[in-house]
Parts: C-alpha cells; sequence; structure tokens
C-alpha cells in the first residue's frame, strides 16, 4: 500500500462512531515507530587481526511516524555510521534497527525509505532522467507512471530542460538536487538525508528548504542529518544531539529554540556539546 | 511468478544501465581498435600470399578471438563492483529494495552482455578478414561463439568473485591467470597424476575439478580444420556445466560482499 492510501485510510476514522475514533487513535499508538534504534553499537576493524574501533556506542533513538527529526553533531561524531546501519550498509557489532517495524537493511524495510547519501554521486555518463528510471525500476515502478513521476521531481528539483543532458557536466549542487529526486521516488514513507544541503548554494538551499517542507506537510517522517542548523531550527519537530558515538540530548524543537533560528539552536549545540566534554573529562 | 518478473526487472535495469554506461564511455572502442589491428596483422601476411597458410590463419583469427574477448571480460567484470562502492554510486543502488544478491547478478549480466557484444565484434571482423582471402569457418564457426560465450559467462563471475576479495590489479592478473592458463594446467594435471603419490593426486585431481575446465569450451582446432558442428547434447552439458560454475562464483561473490561494510 503506498503512502497517500495508508495515510487516508488510517488517518480519516468516521469520528461519528466514537468506537471506530477510538480504534484508530489506538492503532496509531500501538503502529510501530518510523524508525527505531536500539542499542546500536558500530565499530570498523581496519585490519583482519586489528581491533575493532568502536564509533557508535549503545544509541538508541526513535521517531514517530510523521515526524522530522535532525540528527546532529560533529565531524565524527557517528552520525554517517548510524544511518549506514539504517540503510543496513554495514552489520551493526549489536543493538537493533528497525523501520515501521522491518528490520534494518531487508528490502521490506528499505522499500519504505527514500535515501540521499551524504556524498550523492551518480552514474556520470546516464542523463537525470535515464537515472531515475534505473532507480524507479529498483523501487518496483515502471511504465508511464514512472515517466511522470520522474519529469514531475526533476522539475520539482529545478532540474526541468536538463532531463537529456549527462551527470558529468552537472555541478556538484545540481548532483545533490538529482539526489533529493533520487531519494523522493515512489513516494517513500521514510526519508533518510545526510548532510542533505552538502554542496549546495544559498539559492538552491533555500529551494530545498521549501521541497522538504513540502515534503512534510504531506506527512513524510524525515530523518536528516546535517551541519545547517538554520535548516534543523527551520524543518524540525525534533532534534538528537550526538557525541562520540552517544546520544547526549534530545528535544523538542520548541520555541525557544526556534525563537532566534539560528542563534538559539547554535547556542545550544555548543553548550550541550561542551557540557558532554566536561563529563567526559570527569569521568575520565 | 511475480517474483521472478521482479527479479527480471532488476536484472534487466541493472545491466542496461551498465551496457548504456560503457557504452558511452566508449569501452567498445577498445574492442574496435584490436579489431583494426587484428585485420592489420592479416593484411599483413596475406601480402605474402596465404596458399598453405589457410589453416595457420585461421588459427591466429580463432586465437585472438579467444584471447582478446576473455580480456575484454576480465576488464569489464573486474571493476563492476569496486568502482560501485570506491564511485559511491553504490548507495543508492542498495538503498532500494533490492539485495546485494541482486546487484552482483545485474551487474554480471551487465558485463556479461557486454563481453558477448565485444566477442562478436571481434568475430565479425575475424570472418570478414578470412573472407577476404577466400577462407570460410564453416557452421561449426557458431557453435565456436557459443562456447565462448558460455566460457566468458564463467570468466565474468570468477573475475567478479575475486574483484571482491582482491585489489582490481591482483584481480585481473589472477583472472587472466586462471583464464587463459586452464588448458596448461589441465594438461600439466594430467601429465603429473600418473607420476605423483597418492597423496598429491588427490590435490591435483581435486584442483582439477574445483578449477573451471575452459578448454572444453575451446573449438579452435575443430573449426580450423573445418570439423561437423559438435552434437547438440554436448553443447547442452556444456551449457549446464557453465551455468553451475557461473552459478557457483556468484554464489560466492554474493556470500563475501553480503555482509561487506560499505
Amino acid at each position: 500500500m503506498s503512502r497517500s492510501s495508508a495515510t487516508l485510510t488510517a488517518g480519516t476514522p468516521d469520528v461519528l462512531n466514537p468506537a471506530s475514533a477510538s480504534a484508530a487513535v489506538a492503532a496509531a499508538a500501538a503502529a510501530p515507530p518510523a524508525l527505531s534504534v536500539e542499542k546500536l553499537c558500530v565499530g570498523y576493524r581496519r585490519g583482519l587481526f586489528a581491533p575493532v574501533r568502536r564509533v557508535v556506542h549503545e544509541l538508541s533513538l526513535s521517531v514517530r511516524p510523521g515526524e522530522v527529526v535532525g540528527f546532529l553533531g560533529p565531524n565524527g561524531a557517528g552520525k554517517s555510521s548510524t544511518i549506514k546501519a539504517v540503510m543496513g550498509f554495514l552489520t551493526p557489532e549489536s543493538g537493533a534497527v528497525s523501520v515501521f517495524g522491518h528490520e534494518a537493511g531487508t528490502t521490506l524495510a528499505k522499500a519504505k525509505i527514500g535515501y540521499l547519501p551524504e556524498v550523492a554521486l551518480y552514474y556520470p555518463f546516464l542523463t537525470p532522467l535515464e537515472t531515475l528510471r534505473l532507480y524507479g525500476r529498483l523501487q518496483g515502478l515502471g511504465g508511464s507512471a514512472l515517466e511522470q513521476e520522474a519529469m514531475d521531481l526533476l522539475k520539482r528539483v529545478g532540474l526541468e530542460g536538463r532531463e537529456k543532458q549527462q551527470l558529468k557536466t552537472f555541478s556538484k549542487g545540481m548532483q545533490q538536487r538529482l539526489g533529493i529526486a533520487q531519494a523522493l521516488l515512489g513516494s517513500p514513507d521514510l526519508l533518510v538525508l545526510d548532510e542533505v544541503t552538502s554542496g549546495v548554494d544559498p539559492i538552491g538551499r533555500r529551494h530545498l528548504r521549501e521541497l522538504l517542507r513540502e515534503v512534510k506537510e504531506t506527512g513524510t517522517t524525515i530523518f536528516f542529518s546535517s551541519h545547517e542548523l538554520n535548516e534543523v531550527a527551520q524543518l524540525c519537530d525534533r532534534v538528537v544531539l550526538i557525541r562520540a558515538g552517544r546520544v547526549v540530548d534530545e528535544r523538542a524543537m520548541d520555541e525557544t529554540l526556534r525563537a532566534g533560528v539560528t542563534s538559539a539552536l547554535e547556542d545550544y549545540f555548543l553548550q550541550t556539546l561542551t557540557e558532554a566534554d566536561r563529563d567526559a573529562e570527569a569521568r575520565r | 511468478m511475480e517474483a521472478i518478473t521482479r527479479k527480471a526487472v532488476i536484472y534487466g535495469a541493472l545491466a542496461h544501465a551498465s551496457l548504456l554506461e560503457s557504452a558511452r564511455r566508449k569501452d567498445l572502442y577498445v574492442a574496435g581498435i584490436l579489431a583494426v589491428l587484428m585485420i592489420g596483422a592479416a593484411a599483413t601476411i596475406g601480402t605474402f600470399g596465404v596458399k598453405g597458410l589457410e589453416l595457420f590463419l585461421k588459427d591466429v583469427a580463432l586465437t585472438v578471438i579467444g584471447v582478446l574477448s576473455t580480456v575484454l571480460a576480465v576488464l569489464f567484470a573486474a571493476r563492476q563492483i569496486p568502482e560501485e562502492v570506491s564511485h559511491r554510486t553504490v548507495y543508492p543502488l542498495l538503498a532500494r529494495p533490492i539485495s546485494r544478491a541482486d546487484l552482483i547478478v545485474g551487474k554480471f549480466l551487465g558485463a556479461w552482455l557486454l563481453s558477448v557484444v565485444g566477442l562478436l565484434l571481434f568475430a565479425a571482423v575475424a570472418a570478414g578478414a578470412l573472407a577476404y582471402y577466400g577462407l570460410s569457418l564453416g557452421a561449426i564457426f557458431g557453435q565456436f561463439l557459443l562456447l565462448r560465450a558460455f566460457a566468458l559467462a564463467i570468466i565474468v563471475a570468477l573475475t567478479m568473485a575475486l574483484s571482491l576479495v582482491m585489489t582490481p590489479g591482483a584481480t585481473v592478473t589472477m583472472s587472466l591467470l586462471l583464464a587463459v592458463g586452464s588448458a596448461t594446467f589441465s594438461n600439466a594435471v594430467k601429465l603429473l597424476v600418473p607420476s605423483s603419490s597418492s597423496a598429491q593426486q588427490v590435490l591435483l585431481k581435486g584442483a582439477y575439478y574445483v578449477l573451471p575446465q575452459l578448454n572444453l569450451f575451446d573449438l579452435t582446432k575443430k573449426v580450423s580444420y573445418g570439423w561437423q558442428p559438435v552434437s547438440t547434447g554436448a553443447i547442452g552439458a556444456l551449457a549446464v556445466y557453465a551455468l553451475l560454475f557461473t552459478a557457483l562464483f556468484l554464489s560466492l561473490g554474493a556470500l563475501r560482499f553480503r555482509r561487506q561494510a560499505l
């Protein structure tokens, strides 16, 4: 079932019937989280006999359906490793990750996700349209519906008129826009975006922000990492802050944080990380 | 049935993208240049007259087809997965509802089809060059090409499996050694077995049966000497043999790739 039809059936209870309404509320409460990460540990081994270097330590977080969560942290905090575990690109040492109740990395879980990698690279000799056709077919789409959706998405991300241009001629920002288009292909229930505006100029950034706001309004769950606090402040319902592979804080984007947009969030970000550093120092 | 159709769509999409990418990258230009060199070599020999050299010319043309198609197949296959990983194009692919094994099979099909196109290009050039001197290769030439295509499937699968455990340079070297040295190895085993101890015999015979005998797919001599086509049963048996080894190597590759951190 597509996200739109699922939203329609689950989101339009018969309000005149109290039993039906309460059943719908109960069903929503019982629904699995869009993303659940429990005690995730990720480590890398740099050689057969080298010790494992752990980069994510018992990290737990949960994202409710329809929520927009910003995943923040300094460089090397473990954001990309966590996202890779969510996508099934690496096998965690321990812990569990699930997407709408399906084990991460399985085809069932991946069918629910639209993903934008941190550094999005695509086949340089294909055109944007051919690229979207390829991903669409892998997604299980096809025919005229895929063609139409691909053209619509290219228009939405501002690549209209460049459908037949090979990607080798595209700038980094244009490739990132194509990345957004491929992530939105098939109207996924959960968008996982790793550094969404990386390499995009200010105009393109604003365009992408507006696009993500439109996506958010359709009820799509969004989980994204970013260094752009301005974006996070404007889009997120909640932020999760990690440092050295551990969650150090998570909170709703209340008015205090949203008020000064960037400065308030920046203060929070720096203050929380400084406190976390102090705690870590004290434990040592 | 729906699952089979879905897999066919996945493999088709991946293979099509590989073919398109290679065609636009002008990979087959290499094949074209090599083919022109073949014509040049044949023309040089032709200037001395071909009377009495028919057998030699046919032998050379067929050997060149075999060697060059093998080299191309190894080069195409060796880069399929490692380039996807190093260029990071693997992420948006594996973010789709497909398994890593699907990716390997799709990429295998792309590399194999590309190798077969290269083989047919070499064959056309060789047949054309021979026809220029009034020589023909007979009906068995079709079977020669079919069996080469089967052998290329094994070589591509073997190379892809090796590319998941070795560096690209080592993969190419090892694959070429195994592909080109297959016949030499088989002959060496046959010679060594009678004079070996029983333990050595077990090892040699084990290696003989574990490694694919690519010389079984080589009809060069039969084509050169103008034999009649071989039986359909033999072709069928070789098709099964190629399928089994291809499946084995792809499975080993998929097993290795299954848990590899990306």
